[in-house]
């Protein structure tokens, strides 16, 4: 299954993401141009912009897992990254994040934890002979520069 | 914090939305004060990839330190 993903722009260049599905067999060269067409068919919906649009094949979906009642994605990490041959930063950010991974005290990750710095090193090392993450103009990660909580706006709790 | 290698093996003819999976065997990287740590975090990786999978297979890891 493809998702595509249309980003949308506000006038205060504040984006969200439309997400629409399609059959899986459908190749590259067609979706690109649906992604196309999709665009011309959301924009006269709008006063912000379709900017960009990107195509992801739905690897898995494991509905039968059950997050825990109580999480919420609006309580982040928000990682910055340092990128190989830039000045400029990649930042991932981390919904439903464990506030036990969190120095006590204070805002920041604890980057000694096992499973945080397993997750650092993911972002540096990928998967071996396979491919490691890169930032939207495909530099490598090199880096943890900061990481801290970051409270979305609709935070449950 | 040592670093640690974890193979994750899938048995052949695992299968996911997307089809069967190809790359039975892959490689990432553990960071762990300690191997008995490492091993604990590959079991949850394991886990993790087993959900993922129609009929949830058994999935085995392999810890090696990295020196």
């Amino acid at each position: 299954m493809w998702a595509l993903n249309l980003s949308i722009f506000d006038g205060e260049k504040d984006s969200s993401i439309v997400t629409l599905n399609f059959d899986g067999t459908i190749t590259v060269a067609n979706m690109t141009t649906i992604a196309l067409a999709a665009a011309g068919a959301v924009e006269d919906l709008i006063d912000g912009a379709v900017v960009k649009a990107i195509i992801s094949q739905v690897v898995y979906q494991a509905s039968s897992i059950a997050p825990d009642p109580l999480s919420d994605v609006e309580i982040k990490a928000k990682f910055i990254f340092d990128v190989a041959n830039t000045v400029k930063n990649t930042i991932v950010s981390i919904p439903t994040f464990l506030r036990s991974k969190l120095i006590p005290g204070t805002h920041q990750v604890d980057t000694t934890d096992t499973d945080v710095a397993t997750f650092l090193a993911f972002m540096e090392d990928g998967v071996a002979l396979l491919g490691s993450p890169r930032d939207t103009e495909n530099r490598d990660v090199t880096g943890l520069i900061s990481a801290e909580e970051d409270y979305g706006r609709k935070r449950k709790k | 914090m040592a670093k640690y290698d974890v193979l994750v093996t899938i048995p052949e003819g695992s299968k996911a939305i997307v089809g069967e999976i190809e790359n039975t065997q892959f490689t990432m990287r553990v960071v762990a004060p300690s191997l008995e740590l490492a091993q604990a975090k590959a079991n949850r990786i394991a886990n993790s990839v087993s959900q993922k999978l129609f009929d949830t297979p058994t999935v085995s890891v392999t810890v090696t330190e990295v020196q």
